[in-house]
C-alpha cells in the first residue's frame, strides 16, 4: 500500500493491509504535526506534493527496503493539504518475521522519506507562514 | 511542447503551477531554466539548491531534454514530520 491521502490517515486500515499469518512482528510509525518549531508556535500545517511522482519515489523506497531486509508486507500513507496539530501526517508499517528487521526497515523508510519524496511542508503561525526548507527565507 | 511544473515556494514565487515551452536549443535542463526564469525572473533565487526531475525521475542539469517531456523544479523536499 502505497498511498497519498487528502483526508484523515486511518492507522488500523494500514496495519492491517501488512498483517499476515508468517509475520510475528508489525511495526509503525506514525508521524504528528507538532505544535511548535524553530522557536515559533505552529497553529496548522500544508503539505503539497507532486503526486505522482511522490508515489513513485515512496514505492521505490519500498522496493529498497524489501530488497535489503526480510519483510512480510511494507506500507507509506502520505497525508496532503491542511492538518492540524496532533494529527498525523505520515504512516508506516512494516511486518517480519522477527521484530529486528520491521524496527530498522520502518526507521529507514522514514528517513528516506524525509530525504527524497517530493512533497513539500507549509508551516502557518500566529503570525506568519513560511515553506520549510524554503532556502529564499521568504515570510508573507 | 515541454510542460513545466513548479511547486511549493517555486510555484508562489512565479505565481503559477505549471508552464508550456518549446523545446530550447541546446535541448536540456539548463536551457530550459534560463529560458524560464526569462519570464519568471523570481524563480533565480532558487537556482543554487532547488531539485530537477524530468518525467517524474530526478535529473541533473545537464540532462536531455525532448518535446512532450514535463520537466519540474522545485526546493528541497520537506515531507514526512518531526
Amino acid at each position: 500500500m502505497i498511498q497519498i491521502v487528502e483526508e484523515a490517515i486511518q492507522p488500523e486500515t494500514i496495519v492491517n493491509a501488512v498483517r499476515s499469518g508468517e509475520a510475528g512482528a508489525i511495526v509503525t510509525f506514525d508521524g504528528t504535526v507538532r505544535s511548535h518549531a524553530r522557536g515559533r508556535l505552529v497553529t496548522h500545517l500544508y503539505y503539497e506534493s507532486y503526486d505522482e511522482m511522490a508515489c513513485r519515489e515512496m514505492a521505490s523506497i519500498r522496493d529498497r527496503a524489501l530488497t535489503r531486509w526480510s519483510l512480510r508486507g511494507l506500507a507509506i500513507v502520505h497525508r496532503v493539504g491542511r492538518l492540524e496539530i496532533g494529527e498525523s501526517s505520515v504512516f508506516i508499517a512494516v511486518s517480519s518475521d522477527h521484530r529486528a528487521e520491521a524496527f530498522e526497515a520502518c526507521r529507514y523508510v522514514i528517513d528516506s522519506l524525509k530525504t527524497t519524496v517530493p512533497i513539500w511542508k507549509k508551516e502557518y503561525y500566529a503570525d506568519g507562514e513560511v515553506w520549510v526548507e524554503d532556502y529564499s527565507g521568504r515570510t508573507e | 511542447m515541454l510542460t513545466i511544473r513548479l511547486f511549493a515556494g517555486m510555484r508562489d514565487a512565479a505565481g503559477t503551477a505549471v508552464l508550456e515551452m518549446e523545446p530550447p536549443s541546446p535541448q536540456n535542463v539548463t536551457e530550459v531554466f534560463r529560458r524560464l526564469i526569462l519570464v519568471h525572473p523570481d524563480l533565480e533565487p532558487f537556482r543554487t539548491s532547488l531539485l530537477i526531475a524530468v518525467n517524474q525521475e530526478y535529473s541533473a542539469w545537464d540532462s536531455p531534454v525532448e518535446d512532450g517531456d514535463e520537466i519540474a523544479f522545485f526546493p528541497p523536499v520537506s515531507g514526512g514530520c518531526c
